[in-house]
């Protein structure tokens, strides 16, 4: 996804700008002379200066070109649904593994994105049940991180060591 | 002392975690598309359940066979699969064709061990001579220091030089938010407990260099060709090869080291340079037959694995990372409550003498199981991408919430995933931003303490001699790289304008 360096610059810019302006709202200690918003303005300072050179530099070179560039993969359906399929799967899996526990959300984790990169589903679901099983006995039983169990918490003793 | 640091390197959990580190790192880097950054950053959820010693050194010995193993597939296929092995993959990738892969990749590997060697001998020798010399900075000295490391690290990133600022400032910038190191108020928080304590550093950098990979991979699906043979001895010819060409080895094992000691160089940019030395300014390294390859790619695989060694320089002594697998080494260090530093020299030198020792046995096991990884390259090139993506995306998301314990931790992948793939996409380095998120919270602090202490005078960052000279070569190194920048602008335009003098 390439976007044109004068589309670029001033939306650099204006998060330099904001970063600046939320920062001069930050309370300040009376006690001290300089206070928690002046690192963010230094930052976000230079955050804007960058963004109007490249903004600037872009109008110079524009010559014609698009402002946003569509990358090739996302003519193809089945790669650009690969790729939206990770973020899709990442926020899927924040949003169900408290109810679902770990491992049902795992497993259907491992077998969406397996069956997405044409692996039959058939041998899908049980390499995603045993990596998935896997995994959590790592993570669970040898390093004690504390994953949901959802609806299999009855069975969780199996699984813990 | 040397009896502590013995009996710590002797210790067989830390052998072991040692070997099951490397293996690792050798197949990850063998894989292409997966970097030696990855490897390291996929492995902190795992060591920061272990011991201080066996966590930092499970990271240093992934990174230095990952750095190697790249070789393999840019050798065999064309395909760096790190990239600090492009410098010589077409020079390697030629005499595989002409049957003699196992001579180019056998070379290799003895002189990205000996480079690694070296490194660790220059690093132990000079880390304690300079950490006598860092006691004596006060927060002005460690102030440029971090400016100049930041500075390099962007200047040397490549591409347009106001990218790289504006990702160094967005670095920074994402460094502020939590709370404020002198006055502890809450910044850019938006009321979430989640963000108080600032984003987490391994949420941020499993998201931008580990899901920003899966989402390059998923866009642009590597296609390997057929694999060619890799027949014949790979140790005897090495061991003759070394002899021919210590030379080329020792310089590119000196100039790596002095690259990685520089910050913002990493091993890439040490490739390069020893690359270019080799083929320019070495009698057999001018040469375009076999002779020639093999002194080119030995003076480029010793620097790039020497440059490894020169980077923790900077990282123990200063406590400031040169490049982006330090910051992880770093980051670790401090989780693990050893904090590097001039200090640590004083307060622990075993456990600092024993970090270099587990430099140099990753080295000298590199031959073994590099001569292994070479010959087993065709099954972990077999190892299919559709299940090996998935599981690396379930370790992403596990690796986010077992550092942070936190499901937020797990939405910061994604986020920090698109930007990277976004950052990237559109020629923005990565590398300033994760080391201005490393490097902003001492910034800041050091920045804030000194001018809250001379009530607004910025002469005070220019009062101590050491302080001085730091600033000066910070602002020359800022003239510099603008100079550049503008010069073939400014050249462009009087040739345009023939009139204008």
């Amino acid at each position: 996804m390439r976007i044109h360096d004068v589309v670029m610059g001033p939306l650099i810019l204006l998060t330099g700008l904001g970063l600046c302006l939320w920062a001069s709202f930050l309370p300040h200690p009376g006690n001290v002379a300089f206070g928690p918003g002046l690192f963010p303005t230094l930052t976000g300072s230079g955050l804007a200066i960058s963004g109007s050179i490249i903004g600037l530099s872009g109008w110079l070179k524009r010559r014609g070109q698009p402002l946003f560039h569509k990358p090739e993969w996302m003519s193809h359906r089945n790669i650009a649904l690969n790729f939206w399929l990770i973020p899709l799967l990442i926020v899927g899996y924040l949003l169900c593994v408290d109810t679902l526990g770990f491992l049902l959300t795992a497993t259907i984790v491992l077998f969406s994105m397996m069956v997405a990169n044409a692996v039959a589903w058939s041998r899908a679901l049980p390499t995603a049940i045993v990596t998935a099983a896997s995994i959590n006995v790592l993570f669970a039983s040898l390093l004690h991180v504390p994953l949901p169990w959802g609806p299999l918490t009855n069975v969780s003793g199996w699984l813990i060591w | 002392m040397l009896s502590d640091v013995m009996s710590q390197l002797t210790d067989g959990y830390l052998l072991l975690v040692i070997f099951c580190s490397a293996v690792y790192g050798l197949v990850i880097g063998a894989i292409p598309g997966l970097t030696a950054l990855m490897a390291s950053a996929l492995l902190v959820p795992f060591v920061i359940f272990m011991q201080p010693l066996p966590a930092v050194a499970a990271i240093i010995t992934a990174s230095a066979m990952a750095i190697f193993a790249g070789d393999i597939p840019g050798a065999l296929l064309r395909m760096p699969g790190t990239p600090a092995s492009a410098a010589y993959a077409n020079e390697a990738n030629d005499m595989v064709r002409r049957g003699k892969g196992a001579a180019a990749l056998g070379a290799g590997l003895i002189a990205s061990s000996l480079g690694g060697l070296v490194s660790a001998v220059i690093l132990s020798l000079a880390a304690p001579s300079l950490a006598k010399i860092a006691l004596v900075f006060s927060s002005v000295e460690y102030f440029w220091l971090g400016v100049l490391g930041l500075s390099c690290a962007t200047f040397v990133a490549g591409g347009s030089l106001f990218k790289g600022l504006a990702s160094l400032f967005l670095g920074l910038s994402l460094a502020t938010v939590g709370m404020d190191p002198i006055s502890g108020i809450p910044r850019f928080s938006l009321g979430s407990p989640n963000l108080l304590g600032g984003f987490g550093l391994i949420p941020v950098l499993i998201g931008l260099f580990a899901i920003s990979e899966l989402l390059r991979n998923a866009a642009n699906p590597p296609h390997a060709d057929a694999l060619p043979k890799t027949t014949g001895s790979i140790l005897i010819p090495s061991l003759s090869n070394l002899w021919r060409h210590r030379l080329g080895t020792l310089r590119g094992s000196a100039i790596g080291t002095m690259t990685g000691a520089l910050p913002g160089a990493g091993s890439d940019i040490a490739a390069w340079i020893s690359y270019a030395i080799a083929r320019r300014g070495s009698r057999a390294g001018r040469r375009d037959d076999d002779h020639g390859a093999t002194e080119r790619i030995m003076s480029a695989s010793s620097a790039n694995n020497a440059s490894l060694g020169g980077a923790y320089i900077p990282a123990t002594v200063f406590g400031i990372p040169g490049d982006a697998i330090t910051a992880i080494v770093i980051s670790v260090m401090f989780i693990k409550g050893i904090n590097p530093g001039p200090t640590l020299f004083l307060n622990k030198p075993e456990v600092i003498y024993t970090i270099f020792g587990i430099f140099f046995i990753a080295n000298l096991l590199l031959i073994p199981l590099g001569i292994l990884c070479i010959r087993g390259f065709g099954y972990i090139l077999r190892l299919p991408r559709a299940y090996v993506s998935p599981v690396v995306l379930l370790f992403c998301i596990l690796g986010a919430f077992s550092v942070e314990n936190t499901l937020f931790a797990v939405g910061l992948i994604a986020v920090f995933g698109l930007l990277g793939y976004v950052m990237e996409s559109n020629d923005i380095p990565l590398a300033p931003a994760i080391l201005g998120l490393i490097l902003g919270p001492m910034i800041e602090e050091t920045f804030m303490t000194t001018i809250l202490k001379s009530q607004g005078d910025l002469g005070i960052f220019f009062d101590r001699q050491i302080g001085a000279v730091l600033g000066v070569v910070t602002i020359l190194a800022w003239v510099l790289a603008l100079g550049a920048q503008a010069w073939p602008a400014l050249a462009r335009r009087n040739h345009r304008n023939p009139y204008s003098k």
